[in-house]
This record gives C-alpha cells, structure tokens and sequence, in this order.
C-alpha cells in the first residue's frame, strides 16, 4: 500500500496528535486529525507552562528522549512557519531542605551518567541568580540545556504546517466509538461521519482510555489536574531562569517529602507575564481553577520566592495531565488490537516529549528503527495487573 | 482652607489636596501611568478600577491611581 | 459548626443598600460585601462631598440612602472584593488589609453593576482621552477640575451629566459632539420627563444641559484621537447608517482632554464565575443574566440586581434590590408566596415602565458595526495587550468565531482587565462579519488582582452569628 493511501486517523489534535500528524507528513503519509474540541489547544496542551526542564527527568531512558525532543525543537524552530518562542535559558532546581539537597545530590550524579549537563549550585550562586529567593534557601542545581517554548503557538505551528500539505483537520468532531473486528480496527465512528482506517493513532491525552475502551482495551491511565496562575505581564525580565522546587523530584524518592506538597515550577515568558504552577489532583475529568489550588501554589513560592509576594495574579487555569502509573507514555500498537497505536499517557511531560514522540511514532509507522526500546511503552504493560 | 500633602511621584515632589485621588494629582500633573502596556505610556482611562492603565507603584505595592486616595509622603513610581 | 449567612449582597450600591435595608426588616443574618471606599455604588460617589447645584435630586436621595446603610448593624466590608466564588455559593474575599475570608451564605443578591463601553477609534488609547465616567469620578473626588477645558462627546445621558458636573466645577467645555440626533435627544428628554421618577433629575439637569447643548453638534462622531505622546486634538464626522463620512461634515480640533461617554455594560464576571447563566439582549444593553420572574439567576438561591438584568439606571437598580430582597425573604420561608406577591405587584409594574426607558437608551448607545469594519486597521482593540483590529480581524478569517478563540489566538483579553475594557467590542467586531457570539468572555478566578502574598494567607471562615464588622 502506498503512504498515501493508507488511512491513518488520529483522535487528538493537540501537541502529541500534531506532532504525529506533522511528522508523519513529512514522510510523506496523509492522516486525518479528529478534534473534538474548536481549538486544538483546548486540552492540556493549552494548559502548561510551556517548560522544557531536563532536570526534571529521571535518569535513563527519560532524561535520554527528552534532551533528544528538545534538540528537535531547536532543528524544526525554522522550518516551522509560526514563532515557537523557543529559548534555551537554561532553568534552576531549588533545593529547600537538607534532605532534599541529599536527594538531589544523587540524582543529579545519575543523570549526569545519562550525558545531561547539570551542576550543583552554592546557596549564594543562587541567590545572585534568583535575587527574589528566601535567605535560608539550601542551594540548587543548574542545566544550561533546559527551555522554555509556547506550546499554543507550537501546536498551531504544527497544525498550519499540516493543513497546508493537505491533511484533513476535522474540528468540534467527536469519536463515538471504534469499529473493530477479528483484532483488527476497521473504522472510526464520529459525531460528523463515519471513516475506515487502517490505523487509529490514540493521541486522546487525559481521554486516553475512554479511547482505547472503544476497542476493548481497559488502560490505567487517568486524567490528573493541574492548576496554574499568571502573574501581571512585566516588560522587564523579573526571572532569568524557569525554577522548578526541588521537592517535585524528591517527592518521588522520599514519602515524607510527598507530604509536604507537589513543589512548584515558575517561569516568566515572552510576553512578560510570570506563570506558576503546579498541583497534582485525581477529579476526573473536571478542569476549574478552585481557591485551594491558588492557595497551596501561594504559599509554596511566597515560602521559597518571598521576593515575589507583591506580585499580583490576575488569572488562573487548570488543565487534565494524562497519568500513567510508572510515569512513562504508552506508545506503540497493542498486541491485542492491530492497527490502534497508542500516543499517550505523557503527564507533565507533553510540551518536552512531543517533538521526539512525533518523530518516533512516524518512524515505527513508516517501518524504520527506532533507538529507544518499544518495551517500556508497551500499552499492554499493566495488563496482567488487576487494574 | 484644603490641606495639602507632599507626595514623590518619581523622585519629583508635588503638592497634593488631602483627600483626593493620586489619579486627580496625576493627570493635573500631566503624568501618565505606565500601566504595564508594552508600547507607551496611557495613564488613566474608566477610572473605576475596570481598565488598569493608571497602574502605579507606591513603596513595593501595585496600586491603581484611581482607587488610591492620597497619603503624606507617599512614594509613587510610574514606571517600572 | 460555622453559622452561614442567611443572605451575602455583592455591591453595595443602589440595588444592594437597597436590598440590605429591606432585609435588615426582617432580622436575617446579613454580609454585604463592597469594593468601594464607602458605599454608594458608581452612582453616589464620595458622599462626604456636599451635593451641589448640578447633583440631581436622585443624587441627594443616594447621599441619605448612603448614611441609613452605614448606621445599619449588619456585616459590611468596605474596599473588599471578591476573589473567588462558585455555584455552592462559596465565597472568598479580600478586605481592605488583604485579609482573606471566607463565607457560604445560603442565598446570594448580585448587584455588581455597570461598566462604561465605547466604541474604538483610531487613538482612543492615547493618554488624555477618558471616559466620561471618570470625569465624572475625578470631579467629585476633588471638588474642583483638572484640566482648564475638555471636549465631551459620546452618546445618551452619560455625556450630559459629565458635562454639568464639568461646567459646575468651573471648566470650560470647549465643544460637544453628540452622536445622537436632535430628534433621539427629545424622545428621551419626553420620556424621561413622563417618568415621575426621573422627572426631578432632569429638571435639576436641564440648565446646564441647556449650556452644553449651546456647544453641541448634534449627529457627530470622534472619528480620531491625534498626538504624539497624549492628546493633542480630534477628528470629528457625521458617519451614515453605512459607515461613511458625510462629505464635507469632518474637521479637525485641538484639544488636550477628551471624555467619552458612550453607554454601560453589566459587571457579569462575579455571577459567571458562580455559573449563573447569561444571555445577549441588545434592547437592555447587551449580555445580561437570565432570570425568572423572582429576579433568581440560573443558579438556586443567587439573585441579581441592576445592571445585571439590563442597563437602566439608579430608579431600576433601586426597585430590583427591593424586589430581590422580597425573593430572598420567599425563598428563606419568611414570606409565603402570597405576602410576596403582594410586596413585588407594584414593583412589578413600575419596572415594566423603567424599562420602556432603558430600552430607549439602549437604541441610542448602539456600536456603528459599519464604521468598525471601516476602521484603520492599526486601531487599538485589546488595551492591555495592545493587539489590533487587524490582529482580530485576520483571526476571524482565519476561522476563529468566538471571543474565547479569538482570545486564545490574539491574546485579546488576556491581560490585566482579562476582557472587561475589550470583548464587548470583539463580539461588535464578529457582528461586522455578520457572526453573533451570545458567550460571555471565560471568567477564572481571582475575580481581581490579588498579589501572591494574599493568596498565600489563611483564610478565616466567618460565622454569621458571632461576629459584626463595620469598615
């Protein structure tokens, strides 16, 4: 079968489904975008900030496709046609407490093995680099590769590109159920049509397995909210670096740390304003800002950033991450279901992973290699257990 | 018989009336707020608090000028 | 075990004193909340200023309706506002320290009032052009002018009131530019007149109207603010029904000072972030709550008041806050249906009156949609974020319909008034493609800016029966 004609449909329009979408054409195949929303950035890709923290990653195979998507973003920024306010501004992790400077000191050994350029910081080099930060502040490390971008003008850049090669864009179309038949998906039933497909591309996000159930498949994979404020735009440079809480990762190494909170990611962007986040909640599929959020944010940067107390919020927005168990996306076809591909599952990972995701998920479909290794995605990972 | 204050506006002192609106003192001054607006300066434009283009500093607070009534020494930075 | 307040009042203007007087009758458990200096609303402004010879009677009638509402003994926070609020019926607030609390009151009357709107034209964003709103508010403030002269322009009544308090002050009006014809300004002023409400007000108006309509050119229209740095003169036209330029009527003025004053917009953002739904109605000013026929928003419980249910007034606002407290007080279980309906039978009828007149206003305080289309594209649209009617009007081509896309594609609305100087004229600008968007702008706590330290604080739980403030 020719690329042309072989009918791949992807459920998703927003950073993931347009990455793949973009990548795929490239290569010279012709899928179809289902949207069920107007805007493809309606979703969680309409609510990050936008941050692109290696230090963030865990060591291995994360950490590993992260730095390769960000080198993505740095090759593509050109070719695609629509400012992505990609910047390399490099980003802080600040330490609070001892026992996290101890978490940290390790992990940044570990993903120093994995080739990520991380230094440990003195309290006083953070201070002169985060004149806003508290006095009893323990120190912090430091990645010149990490960045920032706009993840709306990214995922607009991407569907442009794509709308002008041809690619179908079907929006305010929703899927209503998969047809599927001898393990195999024939044809994708939505709100505006029915449509055969070769390939059924799960690029849903937070939606993920209300998608994969229309093929039989029960996935663990569930939405996660995730509030965040914006600050007034200031048109001089307040923050030099993005900043993320050390206790985001040390969260996941010590229980007693997860019980203090989730930490907090903080970055000025290009048009000035200053955008803080971030909370961690399972409520379904309910996405509003609530006062406790805005709260539990106040109070972990006024505690760490007191130089920032006076700032004032004018706005905030949540949005649903897409969890998985093990932090990892499920990526690939499922060996029960020929034809329905998985692309989701990413969390807080989106904006950074979606640039190699859609490199990856277009070379598996074009039948070329891949360096990672497919098992760690597997969608049928957590199939045996009980879930 | 009004009273009148001393205010700093930018490091320039200026005589105000006690109780009247920094914005009233502002714009009789011809001094025009920064108001966080990338291009130039506005100053004020609903004065109801609506529109916050007469947005100023006074100490290390974010004021509007509109809904801020004039103190002895207050200290205002129009642009920041 | 906290006590809830049998009632919350959001603005303590006309309609909200009103209704806190009312309900105080009734020895409910009452929390009025306002983030005005005292209470008075954009009507009555700084009561500690005498009346003078150019305030209408409705004004001095405020000034006492002010002081009966301070020297009530009920739950009132001054300079306080709202940062957050939900269907539950969930309110947080900021008062006058920063101090955050917290209330859950078991009914809700909405009387957040009303907004100036005005059309765009090329400069409207300079520095020296303001609405006739604040005119109005500098001059009461201070008793005196701030500038030697001004020219006025705009629409329907608002014009002329600034204009008198102008003129009261001691300034000098320079020009006035009446959108409105003769023809439009007498059918208001007959019925106004009619109204035996609004009858005394515009007697005590008339002299002065009479001195700013010696200034008048009626059917005029600022079509251009000019200036380097702030205002140094105008162009002004008469514009035809299609948007054009009426040869030979445009000419150029000098002036420093520019107040515009075009119509009011309700303050929806307070009930639609408690989702009580909204609805676009262009004969009573544009989007406002949908209500019953108890004045009860779409949400049980929350009332609204004003503005809210369509622009028309202090003599509206004042029989709606009546009107809900009756409501209030039915739904609570202290009136049966039959006491009820006859408090709200009179009112019921004097409100089909008032707004007769409120639609009136609203047919002269119309957008031109032609002339917009006809705009220079560099006009500024989104103020806060500077964008442009050619920004807006590419993405509306591009086929983004709705103030909520064109917010996410332009940033249109995403800056420090989040929508509230600007959408109205988005919604104009997608009437000018001939696409009608009936949605409110998205609204997302907090409800005001409120600095990080503030929302960091703790957040006390008030109970309703033990402690009383006065701000």
């Amino acid at each position: 079968m020719s690329k042309i004609n072989k009918k791949i449909i992807i459920i998703g329009g927003g950073l993931i489904g347009s990455s793949i979408a973009w990548h795929l054409c490239k290569l010279g195949y012709k899928p179809k975008i289902i949207e069920k929303e107007y805007l493809l950035d309606a979703g969680a890709s309409g609510a990050c900030e936008g941050l692109m923290l290696l230090q963030s990653k865990k060591p291995g195979l994360h950490l590993n496709m992260a730095m390769k998507s960000i080198e993505i973003y740095k090759e593509i920024e050109k070719e695609l046609e629509i400012d992505i306010e990609f910047k390399r501004t490099g980003g802080i992790v600040l330490i609070h407490s001892k026992r996290e400077m101890e978490i940290l000191k390790d992990y940044v050994v570990k993903q120093k093995k994995s080739g990520a350029d991380i230094e440990m910081l003195t309290s006083q080099e953070v201070k002169s680099m985060v004149p806003q930060v508290a006095d009893d502040i323990q120190g912090g490390s430091f990645s010149k590769s990490d960045a920032i971008i706009n993840p709306l003008t990214l995922t607009h850049a991407w569907q442009e590109g794509c709308v002008k090669n041809g690619i179908e864009l079907l929006q305010n179309t929703e899927v209503l159920d998969i047809l599927h038949e001898n393990g195999k998906v024939k044809k994708v039933i939505t709100s505006k049509g029915d449509f055969e497909a070769d390939l059924v591309i799960n690029a849903a996000g937070p939606y993920g397995a209300i998608i994969a159930k229309m093929v039989g498949l029960d996935t663990p994979l569930k939405p996660r909210k995730g509030e965040i404020m914006v600050t007034r735009a200031k048109k001089n440079p307040v923050l030099k670096y993005p900043l993320l809480s050390a206790t985001y990762i040390a969260a996941k190494y010590d229980p007693e740390i997860a019980k203090s909170g989730t930490g907090f990611a903080i970055d000025q962007v290009h048009n000035g304003n200053i955008l803080i986040g971030s909370t961690r909640e399972f409520v379904d599929f309910n996405a509003e800002s609530t006062i406790k959020g805005m709260s539990t944010i106040a109070k972990s940067i006024n505690k760490t950033l007191p130089g920032l107390g006076d700032f004032e919020v004018i706005r905030s927005f949540a949005g649903l991450r897409p969890y998985t168990p093990d932090g990892l996306p499920f990526l690939g076809e499922h060996p029960n279901v020929s034809g329905f591909f998985f692309a989701c599952g990413h969390e807080g990972d989106g904006v950074t992973l979606a640039a190699i995701t859609g490199q990856m998920v277009a070379d598996i479909i074009d039948g070329k290699d891949v360096e990672y290794d497919m098992k760690n995605f597997n969608p049928a990972r957590f199939d045996n257990e009980g879930n | 018989m009004k009273i009148k204050y001393i205010i700093e506006i930018d490091n320039k002192k200026f005589t105000v009336n006690k109780g009247e609106l920094l914005l009233f003192s502002l714009l009789e001054n011809n001094i025009f707020a920064q108001g966080e607006i990338k291009s130039r300066k506005r100053g004020g434009y609903c004065g109801m608090g609506v529109c916050q283009e007469c947005l100023v500093k006074i100490g290390n607070s974010e004021k509007l000028a509109c809904q801020t009534i004039v103190e002895k020494d207050m200290e205002v930075t129009t642009n920041d | 075990m906290i006590n809830n307040f049998d009632v919350a009042i959001i603005g303590a203007g006309v309609a909200g004193m009103k209704a806190a007087l009312i309900l105080n009758e009734y020895e409910l458990d009452i929390c009025v909340i306002d983030d005005g200096n005292s209470a008075g609303g954009q009507f009555v402004r700084y009561p500690n200023a005498k009346p003078t010879k150019a305030s209408p009677p409705s004004y001095k009638k405020g000034l006492e309706q002010v002081e009966k509402f301070e020297n009530l003994n009920i739950t009132y926070f001054n300079k306080s506002e709202l940062i957050f609020i939900n269907k539950d019926k969930e309110i947080v607030f900021k008062d006058k320290d920063k101090n955050l609390y917290e209330i859950n009151p078991k009914t809700i009357i909405i009387a957040t009032g009303a907004r100036e709107i005005v059309q765009p034209f090329k400069g409207w964003d300079l520095p020296g052009v303001i609405t006739t709103g604040a005119m109005q508010i500098l001059l009461k403030s201070s008793g005196r002018t701030f500038a030697k002269e001004a020219v006025i322009a705009g629409s329907g009544i608002l014009p002329y009131a600034a204009g008198a308090t102008w003129l009261d002050k001691g300034g000098e009006i320079t020009s006035f530019y009446d959108t409105n014809s003769f023809a439009d300004k007498f059918s208001m002023l007959t019925s106004a007149l009619s109204s035996s409400e609004k009858r005394p007000d515009f007697f005590s108006l008339l002299p002065k109207m009479m001195k700013l309509q010696t200034k008048a050119k009626n059917s005029y229209r600022v079509i251009e603010a000019k200036g380097r740095n702030k205002l140094e003169s105008i162009i002004v036209a008469q514009i035809n029904n299609q948007g054009e330029i009426i040869e030979k009527t445009k000419f150029e003025q000098k002036t420093s000072l520019l107040a515009i004053g075009e119509g009011l917009i309700a303050n929806l953002d307070v009930a639609s972030l408690a989702s009580c739904e909204a609805t676009y109605d262009k004969t009573l000013g544009g989007m406002i709550l949908k209500t019953n026929e108890k004045l009860e928003t779409t949400v049980s419980g929350i009332f609204a008041a004003g503005a809210l249910t369509g622009v028309g007034g202090a003599d509206k606002a004042e029989l709606e806050g009546e009107y809900c407290a009756y409501s209030v007080l039915e739904k609570l279980g202290k009136l049966d249906i039959e006491e009820y309906r006859l408090h709200t039978y009179t009112l019921n009828n004097k409100r089909v009156k008032i707004l007769e007149f409120s639609n009136l206003l609203s047919s002269m305080q119309q957008f031109n949609i032609p002339l917009l289309s006809k705009l220079d594209k560099n006009t500024t649209i989104c103020r806060c974020e500077d964008i442009k009617l050619e920004d807006i009007q590419n993405s509306i081509e591009s086929g983004f319909t709705s103030i909520n896309s064109i917010k996410k594609r332009t940033r249109a609305g995403m800056g420090n008034c989040q929508g509230k100087t600007c959408s109205e004229i988005v919604r104009n600008i997608l009437l000018s493609y001939k696409i009608e968007d009936n949605n409110s702008i998205s609204v997302r706590p907090p409800l005001r800016p409120t600095s990080i330290k503030c929302l960091s604080s703790e957040i006390t739980k008030i109970d309703s029966k033990k402690i009383i403030w006065k701000s």
